[in-house]
């Protein structure tokens, strides 16, 4: 009897570990199914963090060599600007030696001091005076003009004003003008037929304007031209026309006899013109999923 | 042998294995909790990492785009970047019309064959594959029977011979001179050739950005530089930056009395110019020795005349070090054309060099024959009351000969048309009136044969409402081979010197 007692004694303690056991394992396996739970939820908003990251990473280099390659603020140190060196950039205020190589350096220095560009006869234009020297200014004037505006905004703005108005520079928007202007193409045309020596029989627009199959940002802009003359200003007009700063292509023609000594010459002529280019941020989505 | 007896009783033998397995179990749970626990906690810690990363990150673009957005002058510089490639990109595609003159002084009979033209439709647009020329013109044979196929077929059989030249002219260095320095023909529009040399241009040595090899500062300071010191007497200056600064207006020193005081620019000029400086113009010796080449006068302006055609006897000396050509036609150490189509070479025979010039790639019109597409014909009389042929055709031309990126194109015709030029004079003879049509009383004119009868009947040019339109390639109805209705029997015109393989055909 005693035996049987402490049997059940024993059976009952075995019987309360296993349901310990069972507790124990229950307990475990909560733990296992929740680390589960979040290793799997952690391992999607790590890998989504990741490309997320990962495309900061590339917007951050993308930024900086923008910013670098323009020459907003002086090279960084490394690859990338670090905080440091955004907080002591001032975009407006530094000069363009201070940012070799850069596009602002390679207009302001290089484009605005081209001689070749200078030589084209500067229109009259009074604020490219010296007020010092009534002279016009030369490149070396505007240069010092915008070295010394540095670290001033409002000086600097308007020594660049200056380059872009009286340099070289100014040839740029006569040869591509950034805007659409009919009536400064007439003009332009016009004047080339005075400076051949002859006034054009006809002259207007066509009213077409159309992509340019090649270039940036770039239209067409067409007008129909005609006179009788001799050939020598008929070819005197295509030459002026040829080497005009703004492009005039005359691509069709009609040439008739007219006279013993004249020949009536019809064309359309296209020129072109663009829009204003501008830096375009865009946003790129990254899901979850996997998908952009 | 020992027997060994279990004392322990079964229940409690079974009690301890049942504890041992609990413990075991304990442990294994505690275990797998501890390690379930330290993951949780490592992925979360690196979830929240990557997302104070993020954070700091999106800070640092932030930061960026402001400095970005901040500069005002951005839009500024990248208009004018694109607008430097856009005029590049009009450059390689802008079609020089002019050109026209001389395709049509090259390609137009005006021997006794004689083709006038009365009207010309020229359509150069890159669009297509070639460019064209559609004529409205007449053929004359200038003799009985003075309507004859033959010299349509002399005209559409020289098409293969036409050919072209371009490059550029280099200085005694090899450097490329500017083209806007060079000029090529005269004042009556005719390319410069002398009869026995060949042809040749003229270089505007002074101009601005026209000597390549001259050191930069030298062309900066103009008639000042230390060699031109002793030219001239300049007896009175402000300074050498106000007369000899960079500013191109006073490079030279303006003289009051040359300026047009309407000019507000050059009457402030003027008033810090017009200390009177005399300067002599140097001679043409003292700037041949200055610049190291030949400087002529050529209408006012101090030239270099360079030969365009290579002068073979001066310029190749056997075993010489005064040589300036190879025989393999390399020439160097004097300014010199750089052909971009005719190749040289020289071969000895008998104790002599016979020279070669070929000419094989540079085709004006690519199809040869095929090239030129006749779409109609008929008789007629033209303004003389001479019966002619009039005709409609086709041509079409390479477009790189119109290219604005070739520079000092020139159309080479074949050996038959060698006394052409391409003088404004020469050109307007080219055109005359339309020839009129037949009239049916007109027995002559109208019963002359026409030699083929599967040629269709003459039709006038489109209007001018057709050429403003854009169009492919023309592709006639009809077209006619030149096996459909051209005289096998050659005419002299059809056989000129095949190749332009010497130095005469070509030049």
């Amino acid at each position: 009897m005693v035996k049987n007692m402490a049997e059940l004694g024993k059976r009952a303690k075995i019987s309360q570990a296993q349901q310990y056991m069972i507790l124990a394992v229950f307990g475990a396996a909560v733990f296992l199914g929740a680390a589960i739970a979040v290793v799997i939820s952690s391992i999607n908003k790590i890998s989504f963090s990741t490309s997320v990251i990962v495309a900061q990473d590339q917007a951050i280099v993308s930024f900086s060599d923008t910013i670098k390659n323009i020459g907003i603020c002086q090279k960084p140190s490394g690859k990338v600007y670090t905080d440091d060196e955004l907080k002591k950039c001032s975009p407006n205020s530094i000069s363009a030696s201070a940012v070799p190589n850069t596009l602002r350096s390679n207009i302001i220095e290089q484009m605005a001091s081209n001689k070749a560009l200078a030589s084209v006869p500067n229109e009259n234009n009074s604020s490219c005076i010296d007020p010092a020297t009534k002279k016009n200014y030369t490149y070396k004037d505007l240069e010092k003009n915008y070295t010394d505006a540095a670290g001033d905004d409002e000086k600097l703005a308007k020594a660049i004003d200056l380059i872009m108005a009286c340099s070289s520079l100014r040839i740029i928007p006569d040869a591509l003008p950034a805007y659409k202007n009919e009536e400064a193409l007439l003009a332009s045309v016009d004047k080339i037929f005075r400076e051949a020596g002859t006034e054009p029989e006809a002259l207007s627009p066509t009213g077409e304007t159309d992509w340019a199959p090649f270039g940036t940002n770039l239209y067409t802009i067409s007008v129909r031209l005609g006179l009788e003359e001799s050939t020598d200003i008929i070819k005197s007009f295509l030459e002026k026309a040829e080497r005009s700063i703004r492009t005039i292509n005359v691509e069709r023609a009609t040439i008739e006899w007219s006279s013993a000594n004249h020949l009536e010459f019809q064309a359309r002529a296209t020129a072109y013109y663009m829009s204003p280019s501008t830096l375009t941020i865009k946003d790129k989505t990254i899901n979850p999923g996997g998908k952009r | 042998m020992a027997k060994e007896i279990n004392l322990v009783p079964d229940i409690k033998d079974e009690f301890i294995r049942a504890l041992k397995f609990r413990n075991f179990v304990f442990f294994l749970c505690i275990v797998i909790s501890a390690a379930s626990l330290i993951v949780i906690l490592i992925f979360l810690g690196v979830a929240g990492g990557q997302q104070g990363f993020i954070t700091a990150k999106q800070t640092t673009i932030d930061a960026l785009e402001k400095k970005i957005a901040d500069y005002e002058d951005l839009s500024d510089f990248l208009t004018i970047r694109d607008q430097l490639g856009n005029i590049a990109s009009i450059a390689e595609n802008k079609a020089m019309m002019s050109r026209t003159f001389n395709a049509l002084s090259a390609i137009i009979p005006r021997g006794a064959d004689y083709v006038s033209v009365s009207q010309i439709a020229v359509n150069l647009s890159r669009e297509n594959d070639a460019a064209t020329f559609t004529l409205d013109a007449q053929a004359d044979a200038g003799t009985e029977p003075y309507i004859d196929y033959k010299v349509l077929d002399s005209f559409k059989k020289s098409m293969q011979y036409m050919r072209y030249d371009y490059g550029e002219y280099v200085d005694k260095e090899g450097q490329t001179i500017p083209a806007y320095c060079m000029i090529e023909s005269d004042k009556d529009g005719s390319t410069f050739k002398d009869k026995d040399k060949g042809y040749y241009a003229y270089w505007l040595i002074q101009g601005e950005g026209c000597n390549p090899s001259a050191p930069d500062e030298e062309e900066d300071e103009g008639y000042e530089s230390d060699d031109f010191s002793d030219f001239g007497t300049k007896t009175t200056s402000t300074s050498s930056d106000s007369l000899f600064g960079d500013d191109d207006d006073d490079t030279f020193g303006l003289e009051s009395n040359t300026l047009d005081t309407t000019n507000p620019l050059q009457s402030v000029t003027a008033a810090t110019t017009a200390q009177p400086t005399q300067k002599s113009e140097p001679t043409l010796e003292q700037l041949s020795t200055k610049y190291g080449y030949k400087v002529e006068d050529y209408n006012g302006e101090k030239v270099v005349k360079i030969w365009r055609t290579p002068q073979f006897a001066e310029w190749y000396k056997e075993n010489s070090s005064d040589a300036h050509m190879d025989l393999d036609g390399n020439i160097h150490d004097v300014a010199h054309f750089n052909s971009a189509c005719i190749k040289y070479s020289g071969t000895e025979k008998d104790n002599s060099i016979v020279w070669a010039s070929t000419n094989e790639s540079c085709l004006l019109v690519p199809g040869g024959s095929d090239g030129i597409i006749v779409e109609s014909s008929s008789n007629g009389r033209d303004t003389s009351n001479k019966l002619v042929l009039r005709f409609t055709a086709t041509i079409s031309f390479t477009q790189e000969f119109f290219a604005f990126k070739n520079h000092h194109m020139l159309a080479l015709p074949p050996t038959g048309h060698r006394n052409v030029t391409d003088s404004y004079a020469q050109i307007q003879s080219i055109f005359a009136e339309r020839a009129s049509d037949c009239d049916q009383s007109d027995t002559e004119c109208v019963t002359t044969s026409t030699g083929d009868d599967s040629i269709p009947s003459y039709t006038p040019l489109n209007t001018n409402d057709d050429l403003f339109t854009p169009s492919t390639n023309p592709e006639p109805t009809t077209s006619t081979t030149t096996d459909d209705f051209l005289n096998p029997t050659p005419t002299q015109d059809t056989t000129p010197s095949v190749n332009n393989t010497s130095e005469d055909d070509l030049w």
